[in-house]
């Protein structure tokens, strides 16, 4: 068949796009290079929903970013994601700041915004240094899963008729008759319309498209995830630099707290972490919060932002009218990706029909959890069998750790990693030592004979 | 459902408290989440289990096998693949695999163990590559499941699973191309040192660390470099070390988030020489009260905390006045923090020394007095010291301390 529309790229933005595409009753399939979805930024962000009043007024920042925050409560009531509008604040000494910060949000259209300080300030950041005065607090930001609402919109697509590849290798686009053709060393898929939002990889899409290819520059943000915890009950932010956000320190939708990111131009795409950054975490939370639980600190993590120039690019091509570019989507990428779609979609692509209605995404966590495999994050059998069975494939471990937690709590996999293993064995009828952590050769354990000299 | 005592954890402390409990004429409901009893021991399948408690050597099955035998010829209900979701005023919430169940109860043990410090939890620099694993897993995986985690690894830590798993490893073909210990000296069993390690050649670095982990999808290898005396890498040191796995031993942490959270705590639960907690009826016994040495050790620890746990359930437990056990900058730890002052028989002080010491001797101190003094060769951090203290020479509190 000649699909409608085909998204490259799996992350947020492409997982978005998709979900709308097949809401207007089109026909999509979503392409992806990895293992399972959500695998590059998306994985490694901060999960939240920004309010609105940092981009510049009147950037394509500005707008995706409030209207995307107001589309964001509807959608996830239907993908049965968990979501809080915990809300966020900005502190610090330099009231002027914070005051230009809050008149640029009012003229992004940012509602609910005030400068606190005192008591009122301590009472929402109990743990904030006294040598702090002042908090702009914006009550519309909110905490949401970054890869649990990918892959939530991709499964809902899915569901809908919609068409996941995984584990495809793009090696060449061809055009004719007005058909595209993407072909990988075993495939061909067809369809009419492309969007490249392939991230990091933008501009090999782009090369293999024929089409406008842009200076993509990368920058590493280091976190440390500390176990559930009430340090912090909303996103604490210093006051913005040229850099970024800054770091900050915010519950997570699942009750952790995550401390980050750094901020750290980089010429390779390199997840690592490095005693830099996270001496510069380290030295920065402890000069502006009190009581920081580093004890039940769990986890560090990088995730690598990639930009060009200062504002996103959605923008047709200047090539061919049949394709769609989305790059330099970082923050506030994630709270964004709603609006980002409908624009795509309905704007750049003129579908501007209603919604179609369409059946719902099933949620994991319906029912027993049966027999509890991650003790840490209470994960039963059945939850994980859920997962392993839901529309789009669900092939590795850090796939089951994603969608339903296994993994992720204090003892890291420790207890359930080789359970988990051995349900996706299972599922897919693979042996032990078939079984992937996250990429194609991340196998977890070998078997034993290999090895005998 | 309703019983008199409910014991969490079915490894050696919770059998033997389940069996003690139930010798005292109380009712016991033993729960596991596993799907069968014996907890860490059924994946130790090395020997050098049982010496103290069962006077011969067994493998950690066999010595699993032996208590859990004794459960099952009693009278105790054993719920295997159950997790107790929640412990609440003498009630116990239990998700079982056909649902949700609530036991109602007079007191309850806690012996679910430790879990092993993670990666994360030491900062450790570098990507989320496949394999890096704590030892346990590794041994799991090796034991249960006859599979490798790589062919060539390094070991992260000197702790007893992480030696006896340089032999495992070695023993099935892998190369073990070294062990970094960042301290001075191993926190394993000295037995251990030599036939883990030093009977292997295996190189046992200390002052060590590793300092990043580096490959494109699986661990490639390792950098490491010595340590200063502050234990931060010298990074002039630094070299590379190729491998395709690194196992932790880094420690070991007790999983003891079932407690209320008015339990009192200090650098470990504080618990009384019945091993009952500052909440009255919740009990505690083996890893998930403090880190032991041996199986032996938390299997009568285990029997210690079901005997008073029994007899508190069934309103047999009498109350004394107690006294605190305070101990010197040379003594990282002592069990138990508190000590009921009964008229006769003895109890047990476990401590941890904070340093190696030769030819000492561990006091025990009331008021100006030493009630008890034991002369001890070589105390290592390593290994748990024990000293015995008759309850008739209490007369306050105590002072713990290690001297001439």
């Amino acid at each position: 068949m000649v699909f409608d529309y085909a998204v490259i790229g799996g992350g947020i933005i492409g997982t978005s796009v998709f979900n709308k595409i097949i809401r207007k009753g089109k026909s999509c399939v979503l392409i992806e290079k990895e293992l399972d979805l959500s695998t590059g930024a998306t994985k490694a962000n901060s999960g939240l929903i920004h309010a609105g009043f940092d981009a510049e007024t009147g950037s394509l920042k500005a707008k995706f970013n409030v209207r995307g925050n107001a589309l964001i409560e509807g959608l996830v009531k239907q993908l049965k994601i968990p979501f809080k509008r915990t809300g966020a604040v900005v502190v610090g000494n330099d009231l002027e700041m914070l005051n230009t910060l809050c008149e640029r949000g009012i003229k992004n259209g940012v509602k609910d915004l005030e400068i606190i300080k005192d008591d009122e300030l301590r009472k929402i950041v109990p743990n904030l240094n006294e040598d702090i005065k002042y908090g702009l607090l914006a009550k519309s930001a909110g905490l949401i899963s970054p890869y649990m609402f990918a892959i939530a919109l991709a499964e809902e697509g899915a569901k809908n008729g919609g068409v996941v590849k995984l584990d495809y290798n793009i090696q060449n686009i061809s055009y004719k008759n007005d058909v595209f053709t993407i072909s990988s060393d075993i495939e061909k898929i067809q369809c009419k319309r492309v969007v490249n939002c392939a991230g990091a990889g933008f501009n090999d899409v782009s090369k293999l498209l024929g089409v406008e290819e842009f200076p993509i520059k990368f920058r590493r943000g280091e976190y440390i995830v500390i176990d559930k915890s009430d340090f912090v009950k909303l996103s604490v932010f210093p006051l913005p630099t040229a850099l970024g956000k800054g770091i900050l320190a915010t519950p997570t939708i699942d009750g952790n707290i995550l401390l980050g990111p750094t901020a750290e131009d980089i010429d390779k795409y390199n997840t690592e972490t490095t005693s830099l950054g996270i001496d510069k975490i380290l030295n920065y939370v402890k000069t502006t919060f009190k009581n920081v639980p580093l004890s039940k600190n769990i986890r560090q993590f990088s995730g690598i932002r990639v930009s060009v120039g200062e504002d996103f690019i959605v923008q047709k091509s200047k090539k061919d009218g049949n394709v769609v570019l989305i790059a330099g989507i970082n923050s506030p990428g994630l709270t964004s990706a709603p609006a980002i779609a409908e624009y795509v979609v309905e704007e750049l692509f003129g579908e501007k029909n209603e919604d179609i209605s369409i059946l719902p995404r099933e949620s994991y966590f319906q029912g027993d959890s049966g027999k509890i495999v991650c003790r840490c994050e209470k994960i039963g059998e059945n939850e994980i069998l859920k997962a392993l069975n839901s529309p789009v494939p669900c092939l590795t471990v850090d796939a089951v750790k994603r969608r339903v937690r296994a993994g992720m709590g204090r003892c890291q996999g420790g207890q359930c990693m080789i359970e988990v293993c051995k349900l996706i064995a299972k599922k897919y009828g693979l042996k032990l030592e078939d079984i992937k952590k996250e990429s194609k050769n991340s196998f977890v354990m070998f078997k034993g004979d290999d090895y005998e000299n | 459902m309703k019983t008199d005592v409910v014991v969490i954890g079915g490894g050696p402390a919770g059998m033997s408290a389940s069996l003690e409990a139930s010798k005292q004429g109380a009712s016991v409901v033993l729960i596991d989440v596993e799907s069968r009893l014996g907890g860490i021991l059924n994946q130790c399948i090395h020997n050098g289990f049982g010496l103290k408690h069962f006077k011969e050597e067994l493998t950690g099955p066999e010595f699993a096998e032996r208590l859990a035998q004794k459960v099952y010829q009693s009278n105790i209900t054993v719920m295997l693949n159950s997790y107790v979701n929640y412990v609440g005023k003498n009630k116990v919430f239990v998700i079982t695999p056909n649902g949700q169940e609530e036991i109602e109860c007079k007191s309850i043990v806690l012996s679910c163990g430790a879990r092993e410090r993670t990666a994360g939890e030491i900062y450790l620099k570098g990507k989320r590559l496949a394999g890096v694993y704590t030892a346990g897993t590794v041994q799991k995986m090796i034991n249960f499941y006859g599979k490798l985690p790589g062919k060539n690894a390094v070991i992260l830590g000197s702790g007893d699973i992480g030696l006896i798993m340089a032999r495992r490893l070695t023993l099935e073909g892998v190369k073990v191309k070294s062990i970094f210990e960042i301290m001075g000296h191993s926190s394993g069993l000295r037995r251990n040192i030599r036939q883990c390690v030093e009977d292997f050649e295996i190189p046992l670095l200390y002052n060590h660390t590793i300092t990043r982990v580096v490959g494109d999808e699986r661990v490639e290898g390792v950098y490491f470099a010595e340590v200063d005396e502050n234990k931060n890498p010298k990074l002039e040191t630094e070299k590379f070390l190729k491998c395709d796995c690194v196992l932790l031993s880094v420690g070991l942490v007790p999983e003891n988030s079932l407690l209320p959270d008015e339990t009192k705590r200090e650098k470990f639960v504080v618990v009384d020489d019945e091993r009952q907690t500052s909440v009255d009826g919740i009990f505690m016994s083996g890893n998930v009260l403090h880190i032991h040495d041996l199986a032996d050790n938390a299997t009568e620890e285990g029997e210690i905390a079901g005997k008073f746990a029994g007899l508190y359930a069934i309103e047999k437990l009498k109350r004394y006045d107690k006294v605190k056990v305070y101990f010197s900058n040379k003594v990282s730890y002592c069990m138990p923090q508190l000590v009921n002052k009964k008229e006769d028989g003895k109890f047990t002080i476990y401590l941890r020394a904070n340093d190696n010491f030769l030819k000492k001797y561990i006091k025990v101190k009331c008021g100006d007095v030493d009630i008890c003094k034991k002369f001890c060769i070589g105390i290592t951090t390593g290994e748990m010291q024990e000293v015995e203290v008759e309850y008739s020479k209490i007369q306050g509190d105590l002072f713990v301390d290690i001297g001439d």
